[in-house]
């Protein structure tokens, strides 16, 4: 089975240090109409094992494109991401898929859930797919956790909005992974209902000491973050931590201006 | 049990209703491969002259399986096209490529285990239904019957599973290309033109198809025809294969013609979307071009035949009916009657390579010969002959070819083909002779030396005349058939009819199944877009609107099948007849050619108003 020391001729060596997730001068350009987009313009970032880090910035201005990359979802075009000890830049496709798999945890906006798959399954999916049995108990709790207890049997469709990204915070959770991504989870959501599965993933991931990375635009739950970093044009201009809300407001109306 | 079978069964369970189409083409073909086999296994076991069935069936088959692999893979394609998003989403949380490959597979291996056994079965008891026209057709004795075997069923099983599986593997490589995270994209739209690897394929078959079609013009007699009526074939499988930046292309150009709203909706997706487009377009045009270039090729031997039969018959009057050697003597004694040649035929079976005898009974092709009078054709009977000389016939075991069959076997003067008359033995024939019209003639001729060493009691059936009108009638009143060249012709021409009819229902039964998949696509095409007619309805379109906007989609795809499948039926048109009849206005199959037509137009355009635009309200 694949595990992060098992092959090391795959991945570059890289210094050992706490951070959980690195990025090191990553540009990330899509083919377009009229040349290349660059979504992405020489990102750098160290995140510590634990911390919770909110990402804001405009529209368009590459939010997504950088956790796709960071989350290997999506390969930059130059540049390294490092998740752990394991420089994921130079993997394989399906390495890289088998190591997303168990270290790497994801919640989209939407459409996080295949339809025909029980919540159980849905959560699970990803050890299926590894081909590991799971432990019962790990998926009790952690739908407990999230507030599912007695929903493992529902079908996504039978969900509203809000429990079904609780699933699917379930699922990046499940393998318990080394850094687990979030891009606007909540944005489908009303903003009770949002508040909700946001203070859900924060706390659950905190006594998991989980990394977590939410894109967000809502400046009440950047500010829970320990730190956020703002995006414009696909560069890091700018960056608070312990934020407050106000501060947040703030940066983000000089940003949009 | 495996997670990717879990996965694979639950995920064939939940769409069901999209794979109702793979599944019905699946079990048609089904019907269709173990039908073909029946045939093939009936012919063997029967024997004899049951070896025109084993040769009718086995090209059948060869037709049939190409189009089978083609629709059943642009189906399956289709259906799962629907479920791109699932699948990115799947890759998105961690499955590899070669999972949701697997994945795929065994989900169309599922639909294959149920599908092509249940219409295996279909096929052996409907294939009884040909009976007669076998019959009528002299393929088979009358009373024949068919054998019917499990085999045939379980060849089918055999035969689709790796189509099917390969089908899969086809569809899944456009979502294997994307992006995982296009599950999250707001619309899926498709990518822009096509690979290198495709545009490479395309130009290849597209050319392949064109050496086929002109073929005829290199190849002489059947063969070359057979060759260009594949052409279409591989034509439109190079449109299929060029098929997004063809349709895009087309539709670019068709986009500028005026409408109201629901038209200009109707033309921004189909730009959009193109690659769903080629996936209904191209059984459409298969259908149209594959049925008119086969009913054409038909056509174009058949006149190629009568006109070397005229041009090769030099008789005034032409005796026919079973003829003993009395009535041989009385007529060529008769007054008035300068010459009399008789002609027997013979029926015989001929194996081109000895190399081909581990076939068995398949080596064998069954034929009926014409045996030529010792004492000459005196100038009646002109095979024009290219090489040799008919007068060499007059020794036992040999033989003269046509050109066609020079080419097929390979040979030529001095070489050896090998027979078998009607003792069953195997004997050597030496080729003396090689002659140009083998459509007329047939391919063999021999002198009556030939079967008559061998047992054959060679009985003239045609006795060839000159004379004058008065000796004609007064052969006439002897009691026996007499006609004039042209209704000779017309006769001769017509007795091939049986087996004429006897291709046109096989044909019938091909076109059908390539119908009833363009059709399975057309409504997979619309059940995959509820979502965006929801969406539209949401944004202001009207029932109305929606109705209109598919209505004018299925009048675009309409167009583009039909120009398609007529663009790739010229090069076949113009390559048989230039091949077979030499500079000719092209006898093309009209009325299949309209009929087709009408077809190809009429099933997207009753599909779009019958289908369901109704949006999801609810919710
Ligand atoms: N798949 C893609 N193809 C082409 N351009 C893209 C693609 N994804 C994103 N982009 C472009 O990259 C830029 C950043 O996009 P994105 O990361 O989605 O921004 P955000 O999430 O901050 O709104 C945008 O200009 C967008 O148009
Ligand atoms: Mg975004």
């Amino acid at each position: 089975m694949f595990t992060s020391t098992s092959d090391p001729s795959t991945a570059a060596p890289v210094p050992q240090s706490t951070a959980a997730l690195r990025l090191l001068d990553v540009h990330k350009s899509y083919p377009g109409p009229a040349g290349a987009v660059a979504a992405l313009r020489g990102v750098s970032l160290t995140l510590p094992a634990g911390s919770f880090t909110a990402v804001m910035g405009p529209s368009g201005s590459g939010k997504s494109t950088l956790l796709h990359c960071a989350a290997g979802l999506d390969t930059p075009t130059s540049g390294r991401v490092i998740v752990g000890d394991r420089d994921i830049s130079t993997l394989k496709p399906d390495d890289l898929t088998r190591f997303r798999r168990d270290h790497v945890g994801f919640v989209f906006q939407a459409y996080n859930l295949v339809p025909h798959l029980s919540v159980a399954d849905n959560v699970r999916l990803p050890m299926i797919l590894a081909g590991r049995d799971a432990d019962p108990r790990w998926l009790e709790d952690l739908l407990d956790a999230v507030g599912l207890n007695g929903k493992a049997d529902r079908r996504p469709g039978e969900l509203s909005g809000g429990q079904a990204q609780r699933v699917a915070i379930a699922r990046a959770l499940y393998s318990r992974p080394t850094v687990v991504f979030a891009d606007e989870p909540t944005g489908a959501l009303d903003a009770r209902t949002g508040e909700a599965v946001l203070t859900l993933l924060r706390d659950t991931a905190h006594r998991l000491g989980q990394t977590v990375v939410v894109v967000t635009h809502d400046a009440k739950v950047a500010a829970a973050a320990e730190q956020v970093l703002f995006l414009s044009d696909g560069r890091l201009v700018d960056m608070l931590t312990s934020p407050t809300a106000q501060a947040v407001a703030d940066r983000m109306l000089g940003l949009e201006r | 049990m495996s997670a990717t079978w879990r996965l694979a069964r639950s995920g064939a369970m939940a769409h069901l209703p999209s794979l109702v189409g793979p599944f019905v083409v699946l079990a048609l073909a089904g019907v269709l491969v173990s039908g073909a086999g029946v045939l093939v296994e009936s012919g063997l076991r029967t024997g004899g002259d049951a070896g025109f069935l084993v040769a009718l069936a086995s090209s059948f088959s060869g037709t049939a399986l190409l189009l089978v692999i083609f629709v059943v893979s642009s189906t399956v394609s289709l259906a799962l096209r629907q479920r791109q998003r699932d699948f990115a989403l799947l890759r998105a949380v961690g499955a590899t490529r070669g999972q949701v490959r697997q994945l795929v597979s065994r989900e169309v291996t599922l639909i294959t285990l149920v599908a092509a056994p249940l219409g295996g079965l279909v096929g052996l008891l409907a294939v009884g239904r040909l009976t007669p026209i076998l019959e009528s057709s002299g393929m088979v004795d009358p009373g024949f019957e068919l054998s019917l075997s499990p085999v045939p069923v379980l060849s089918a099983f055999v035969l689709l599973l790796p189509v099917a599986y390969l089908a899969a593997r086809l569809a899944t490589r456009g979502t294997l290309r994307t992006s995982p995270t296009a599950a999250v994209a707001q619309s899926v739209v498709e990518p822009a033109g096509i690979g290198p690897v495709r545009r490479t394929s395309a130009l290849v078959v597209a050319g392949l198809g064109l050496a086929a079609a002109f073929s005829p013009v290199f190849m002489p007699g059947t063969m070359g025809a057979a060759l260009a009526a594949v052409s279409a074939f591989l034509l439109i499988s190079a449109a299929a294969l060029a098929g997004p930046v063809l349709v895009a292309w087309l539709v670019r150009v068709l986009s500028r013609l005026p409408g109201g709203p629901a038209t200009q909706l109707a033309l921004a997706n189909t730009r959009g979307f193109s690659r769903r487009l080629t996936l209904v377009v191209v059984p459409l045009a298969l259908a149209l071009g594959v049925g008119t270039v086969q009913a054409t090729v038909d056509e174009t031997v058949a006149v190629a035949g009568t006109r070397q039969l005229e041009d090769g018959l030099k008789a005034d009057a032409i005796v026919t009916g079973d003829l003993d050697a009395i009535t041989v003597d009385a007529v060529s004694s008769a007054p008035g009657v300068d010459a009399a040649v008789p002609l027997a035929s013979v029926p015989a079976q001929v194996m081109l390579d000895e190399e081909d005898a581990f076939m068995g009974a398949l080596a064998w092709e069954p034929l009926q010969v014409r045996a030529l009078p010792a004492a000459g054709v005196d100038g009646l009977f002109d095979p024009d002959v290219v090489d040799g000389s008919l007068a060499a016939l007059n020794e036992p075991d040999t033989v003269a070819i046509s050109r066609d069959a020079k080419f097929e076997a390979m040979k030529g003067i001095g070489d050896e083909l090998t027979f078998r008359w009607d003792d069953g033995k195997p004997v050597r024939a030496t080729i003396v002779a090689v002659y140009e019209r083998g459509l007329g003639f047939g391919d063999y001729l021999t002198g009556e030396a030939t079967p008559a060493a061998h047992g054959v009691n060679v009985r003239p059936d045609t006795l060839l005349l000159r004379t004058s009108d008065a000796g004609a009638a007064a052969v006439a009143d002897l009691g026996v058939t007499v006609t004039d060249e042209q209704k000779y012709v017309a006769a001769a021409v017509s007795a091939g009819d049986g087996q004429r009819d006897l291709s046109t229902v096989l044909l019938l039964c091909l076109l059908v199944f390539v119908l009833v998949a363009a059709a399975n696509a057309l409504v997979l095409a619309t059940a995959g877009r509820r979502d965006e007619f929801t969406l539209l309805w949401r944004t202001g379109a009207t029932r109305r609107q929606l109705r209109r906007m598919l209505l004018v989609e299925s009048l675009v795809i309409a167009v583009c099948a039909w120009l398609i499948g007529t663009l790739a039926i010229i090069p076949a048109v113009i390559g048989v007849s230039a091949g077979l009849l030499g500079a000719a206005v092209p006898p093309v199959a009209w009325t299949t050619y309209g009929g087709m037509a009408a077809v190809v137009a009429a099933t997207p355009v009753s599909i779009a108003l019958t289908g369901k635009t109704q949006p999801i309200t609810s919710q």
